[in-house]
């Protein structure tokens, strides 16, 4: 535990004073992280749409996604496959790793190698959730794709808190939450 | 750490699940009302231009407004902090308190936030959506944090009396 007040404030100050550097540092990577985000999600967008997803084209912190979706069988009345560009501003979902790292930063217990090494790379891949479940909101809230997805109302409500928890929670609770779990014996 | 951990994820889920759904929202709207009013309010104290409808804060000099959306009015950080505060072992009392001082802290540095970006969105758009995106998500998720552990520590200082000496 912090030993008195003036240690967490003292935390908290050289969190602040981390953390410029830590989301400058963020910005430069951003271009790769964004691009591991974004491929990470590719295929858990195709398993959910069930449709064929081209690799993401990146440009300006977004990424564009290609979705070819089948129509369902209807004999020859068959519908030609649906084709939807999404595109995501990834960056919104990876400036969390900045955070977890100015907290890091901010006590001598959690400037530790291990620790920092698995929220950093639990942070690389959990974007993937947000940047997944905004492409699908983006999909399940088009109407015209609608007979293409067949979904049922209680899975685009499953999407629509999905996409709620990755966008307003995760990328801030995350960073948070791993940094306590990992320091958790030095916190309590 | 396991019994916290699941209890903050689970309380947290119903807690995040209440508020969107419709009678959490009946809530959560004139709540962020209040906080538009409020903003404005502030911003008025310091030059007297600023007006509030519904969820928006806009100046009718320049035209400028800001809109108040989910995740901008402080409300999934207080939940975050009530999850928290709920999961680790106290009395009741402490949590009461903890809750509330931590509800201020937040709202309080959630109004800085508005006005802030009320008058940086007029400044420059760019910085505007540099703080409004990235770093007021940061800072106030960190309001949150360390409320948590200032009230974790006075928890903890509350139930480790010091030794009585022999």
């Amino acid at each position: 535990m912090f030993a008195s007040r003036a240690a967490v404030l003292a935390f908290l100050g050289r969190t602040l004073l981390a953390l410029p550097v830590a989301l400058a540092l963020w910005y430069l990577a951003s271009p790769w992280l964004d691009a591991l985000a974004a491929h990470a999600a590719r295929p858990a967008i195709a398993a959910m749409s069930d449709g064929t997803i081209a690799a993401p084209e990146m440009r300006d912190r977004r990424a564009y996604f290609k979705v070819t979706l089948r129509a369902p069988y209807a004999g020859a009345r068959t519908a030609p496959p649906a084709e939807a560009q999404l595109d995501v501003t990834v960056s919104i979902y990876t400036f969390g790793i900045a955070l977890f790292a100015a907290l890091s930063a901010g006590a001598r217990f959690s400037r530790r190698a291990a620790p920092i090494a698995i929220g950093l790379a639990v942070l690389l891949l959990l974007p993937a959730w947000g940047v997944a479940f905004d492409a699908m909101k983006q999909l399940a809230t088009t109407r015209e794709l609608a007979p293409y997805l067949g979904f049922s109302e209680a899975t685009r409500t499953a999407i629509a808190l999905a996409f709620q928890v990755g966008s307003l929670l995760l990328p801030t609770l995350a960073p948070v939450a791993l940094w306590v779990a990992l320091n958790y014996r030095a916190i309590r | 750490m396991a019994r916290f951990a699941v209890t903050f994820v689970l309380v947290l889920v119903v807690l995040f699940g209440l508020e969107l759904t419709p009678p959490g929202q009946a809530v959560v709207r004139p709540w962020t009302g209040g906080v538009a009013a409020a903003s404005a309010a502030v911003v008025r104290a310091f030059d007297g231009s600023a007006l509030a409808q519904g969820k928006t804060l806009y100046d009718p000099r320049s035209g400028f407004g800001v809109t108040i959306e989910a995740g901008c009015n402080g409300v999934e950080a207080m939940l975050v902090l009530l999850a928290g505060i709920l999961a680790y072992p106290a009395p009741w009392r402490s949590r009461l308190a903890g809750l509330a001082v931590g509800a201020v802290a937040i709202q309080a540095l959630n109004l800085v936030r508005i006005v802030s970006l009320f008058y940086l969105g007029q400044w420059n758009y760019a910085w505007f959506e540099w703080a409004h995106l990235y770093v007021w998500q940061a800072l106030i998720m960190l309001d949150a944090l360390v409320v948590w552990l200032l009230w974790m520590r006075s928890v903890g200082n509350r139930a480790d009396p010091a030794p009585v000496p022999a």
